[in-house]
């Protein structure tokens, strides 16, 4: 009973974050929001009795990656946030019919089909009994899913060196010699020369 | 009383429609990227919501996956940002058009 | 005999062929041996076969191999040996080898030397074949290779555009005649099931062909003969062929392939004897043509097209035999007519050679005493064709008249009578104007004046004593001489199909015979007048005096104006129109449309690439939505 509870507040707070995010405009408010429905998700994890989990969503999401997040926004101190921050009137249009109708669908399909559980061995009890979350999850990890985890490992060497050469500043004389405005639009010729 | 799996599955779905109306509505980068990694996370309350139902770690193990590969997309995705940003001085994603055609 | 025959017409082929191939880089200088000796050794065998074949009955048949074999057209390549096809292989490789050697000595020096005789025998090889087929589709094959030979050797100074065009008109108004004379084989055969000489000639003894399809056959063969043997309206190539260099003339627009239209004719007598209204037409355009041409030959300056239409209206008087029913006079005139028009030609030649290029008659003359070889030659020839007694053509032309007399035809015999008188005049015009007076040269030509080599003048020495006396030698008495008897097996079915019959000689043919030789002396008076005694005052009097008539005849009595103006300008206009209004307006511009609406649907896809990322994620959210709903419902 109490979990349920829980569970409805921290659902109905996440989702209020996530409203949050996507309307603000101030940026660095998305942030802290987007921080906050983080948190939130990680207290569901908790009580779904995730443990690993919850920290690693706290550690890796909130504590890694929107700090990384908070970093780039602060660097590239963008000044123009607060102005012409309007949304698409087509799209906007689009998305406010369309979405609700698809949240409905699935709404309506996850309500309506029956969902049989096929009883696997890790239930709470078994795993209390093993020794706990963590340390069963970590054996799982390293015998049936080590070929995922070593390529996950992979992915993010990969991603790393990536984002290391992407965001080199670029040595004189090479192909990008100016830079555009917002508005501007590359000359024809300058286009040419790029190709 | 353990959580219905049609609770987590209706936290899914909201989060994850959210999360696409912000990806297709904002204009600033940023909040396209925070709106993608909304979608990732009911992504994860999906899978952890199903891993409590039939009781296999499966599941779980599946989510730290997707938060290694959104971590590491997230770190290209910045690079990107910030080369974009060096070379247009804006965000505003609907002014990077130049595959028109 | 059957073992010899093949090799008359293959000698001049692989003659043609080594000297195509190997010409430019082996032979070059020396190319005339080996067609020399190729045609010279087809004339040997030609002569053999001659002798060996007098008195057959029946006709040597050479069976060589299949051509066509389907179902019930069965073509073979055989060859037809009897006495006519002799005569033509003797006279055919008799004045070409002539020709051949001759060519050697004009020919000598220029750079297309091997192409000339490399195309001289290919145009043998043709013409033995033409006249040596055993059937109506081998016929036809030499017919062509004649006609495109014809335009190779007139189109030999390729680089002059006029002789171009000359080998251009040559082979188009051939073709005019030649779909009338494919129409006519494919009737044949459609009526009568075979195409060789031996089943169509049975056929028709036996009855077995219609009225009217026979009037049909003969009518469409006769038009092919119109166009190979120039007579009116096709003769319009001929004045133009002289562009080709002499020799050419000699041969093949004198001698052998405009002969072939009256071959083919004479071959087929038997289906032209039982449609005797088909050989009043031929009777009718023949002698038509004969005055025609003669007339404008009066008034040509050019000393070859005077010869030009002097041959079209000499074919006319062949044609007017064969009208008839006179088959031996007529391919008795084609033989004498071979050697003294040769003669001609090649005298011609020679005196062009000697004056360097010189072709206008008025700007010759008092050449008797500087190239005198050449001048008595040329005289020999010039008095048989006016038909002098007792010189070759006349005893051809005079058989021909004779022949028309009695059969009945009494104008045509006026007007053939006329055209002879026409004949001497033009003929002594062009010796007196050429030879005698005075001299009208260039000074720098007049310099240069030489006789010709031996290898020119030698033939001309050969035809020469051939035109003096050939005639007598075959054809006397007429209708009772060798040439006669000698040919009586090859057309006894037709003269009993027409009802023809010989009579000796008597006194009518006496009478006759003085009536023409004094018109040609006539004609040679009246050119002694005209160019000898008063040549500054008389003739431009005349011309005055005659003034439109004069004129007319002069441009040919505009014939070429006319197509000009009636057949070629609307073609071509009509061809820029559909050109213009159909070619480049429907199916360009459906091709055009085409590709436009290609492009137009192009045009309305292209919003949709906007370059942004978020439209294209909302096509992808548009597509999820769709796919849940679908799934759902």
């Amino acid at each position: 009973m109490a979990e349920r509870i829980f569970f409805i507040v921290f659902a109905g707070l996440a989702v209020l974050g996530a409203l949050g995010v996507v309307t603000r405009k101030n940026i660095v408010h998305a942030l802290i929001l987007l921080i906050f429905t983080f948190v939130n998700i990680a207290a569901i994890y908790l009580l779904s009795q995730a443990y690993f989990l919850a920290v690693a969503q706290i550690l890796v999401y909130a504590g890694a990656i929107l700090i990384l997040f908070t970093f780039v926004v602060m660097f590239l101190n963008i000044k123009e946030y607060q102005e012409a921050e309007q949304l698409h009137p087509i799209q906007k249009f689009l998305v406010f019919i369309l979405a609700p109708i698809t949240a409905a669908e699935f709404i309506a399909v996850a309500v309506t089909a029956t969902w049989a559980a096929s009883g696997g061995e890790f239930t709470p009890e078994a795993i209390v009994a093993a020794g706990g979350n963590v340390k069963v999850l970590g054996q799982v990890l390293f015998t049936q899913m080590l070929l995922p985890f070593e390529i996950a490992a992979l992915v993010l060497l990969a991603g790393m060196v990536g984002a290391v050469v992407l965001a080199q500043k670029e040595k004189a004389g090479s192909l990008a010699q100016r830079q555009w405005g917002p508005d501007e639009q590359p000359t024809p010729d300058f286009m040419e020369q790029e190709v | 009383m353990a959580i219905p799996i049609e609770w987590y599955l209706i936290l899914s779905a909201l989060l994850f429609i959210i999360g696409a109306a912000g990806l297709l509505t904002r204009r600033n980068l940023f909040i396209m990227f925070f709106s993608i990694e909304l979608m990732m996370n009911a992504v994860n309350v999906n899978l952890v919501g199903f891993s409590r139902l039939h009781d296999n770690l499966t599941g779980q193990g599946f989510v730290l996956f997707t938060m290694a590969v959104a971590a590491a997309e997230a770190a290209v995705g910045l690079a990107i940002v910030t080369a974009l940003y060096r070379n247009r001085q804006t965000l505003m994603v609907d002014l990077f058009n130049r595959m028109k055609g | 005999m059957e073992n010899y025959i093949w090799l008359i017409p293959t000698l001049p082929l692989a003659a043609f062929l080594v000297t195509l191939l190997l010409g430019k880089w082996f032979i070059k200088d020396d190319a005339h041996w080996i067609p020399i000796f190729a045609f010279g050794a087809s004339f040997v065998l030609s002569v053999i076969g001659l002798v060996q074949i007098s008195g057959h009955e029946e006709p040597v048949i050479v069976n060589l191999w299949p051509w066509f074999a389907v179902g019930t057209f069965q073509v073979p390549i055989s060859l037809y040996f009897d006495q006519l096809a002799a005569i033509m292989c003797c006279v055919v490789s008799g004045v070409g080898t002539l020709i051949f050697v001759y060519s050697r000595g004009y020919m000598k020096g220029d750079t297309g030397y091997y192409r000339f005789f490399a195309y001289l025998s290919l145009f043998a090889f043709s013409m033995l074949m033409l006249v040596l087929a055993d059937n109506y589709l081998l016929l036809y094959f030499g017919w062509e290779a004649v006609g495109l030979c014809s335009y190779y050797l007139i189109g030999f100074y390729y680089h002059k555009p006029s002789a171009a065009a000359a080998g251009k008109k040559a082979f188009l108004t051939n073709r005019v005649g030649d779909f009338g004379f494919g129409l006519g084989i494919m009737l044949i055969f459609v009526t009568l099931g075979t195409l060789s000489y031996t089943g169509v000639f049975t056929a028709v003894e036996n009855g077995e062909a219609g009225k009217t399809a026979l009037l049909a056959i003969s009518l469409l063969l006769f038009t092919g003969a119109m166009g190979k043997s120039a007579q009116f309206p096709l003769h319009v190539w001929l004045p133009d062929a002289m562009e080709g260099p002499t020799p050419v003339s000699a041969l093949i627009h004198a001698a052998t392939m405009v002969t072939a239209g009256v071959y083919m004719v004479a071959r087929s007598a038997v289906i032209f004897a039982s449609a005797p209204e088909a050989l009043m037409v031929v009777g009718i355009i023949g002698t038509f043509t004969a005055l025609f041409a003669a007339t404008i030959g009066i008034a040509q300056n050019d000393i070859k097209r005077v010869l030009a239409y002097s041959t079209i209206s000499q074919l006319g008087f062949m044609f007017m035999a064969l009208g008839v029913g006179a088959w031996v006079a007529a391919i008795f005139h084609l033989a004498t007519h071979a050697f003294f028009k040769a003669l001609l030609f090649l005298g011609s030649g020679s005196v062009i050679h000697s004056l360097s290029g010189e072709q206008d008659m008025r700007k010759m003359g008092a050449l008797k005493k500087k190239i005198p070889v050449t001048y008595w030659t040329f005289l020999m020839g010039a008095l048989a064709l006016s038909g002098i007694f007792p010189f070759a053509g006349f005893w051809s032309k005079d058989e021909i008249l004779g022949m028309q007399w009695k059969g009945g035809g009494y104008v045509i015999w006026a007007i053939g009578l006329i055209t002879a008188f026409i004949t001497a005049f033009y003929t002594f015009r062009l010796v007196f104007m050429t030879f005698y007076g005075k001299s009208k040269m260039d000074p720098e030509v007049e310099k240069h004046v030489h006789e010709s080599p031996k290898s020119m003048t030698i033939p001309l020495g050969v035809l020469a004593v051939l035109s003096v006396a050939a005639g007598m030698i075959i054809g006397f008495p007429p209708e009772g001489g060798f040439i006669h008897r000698y040919l009586e097996p090859v057309f006894g079915t037709a003269d009993h199909i027409l009802g023809v019959h010989h009579s000796a000689f008597g006194a009518l043919d006496l009478v006759l015979m003085v009536v023409s030789v004094l018109v040609a002396l006539g004609g040679i008076a009246l050119a002694y007048l005209f160019y000898i005694r008063q040549p500054d005052v008389l003739p431009a009097k005349a011309g005055a005096r005659a003034g439109g008539l004069y004129r007319a005849v002069y441009n040919k009595w505009y014939i070429d104006e006319f197509y000009n103006m009636a057949i070629i300008n609307p073609l071509i206009k009509g061809s820029q129109a559909v050109y213009r209004y159909f070619d480049s307006a429907v199916i360009d511009g459906f091709v055009n449309f085409v590709g436009k609406l290609w492009v137009f649907f192009g045009k309305m896809i292209r919003p949709f690439q906007t370059g942004r990322v978020q439209n294209y994620a909302m096509v992808m959210f548009i597509g999820l939505f769709i796919l849940i709903t679908v799934i759902v419902l």
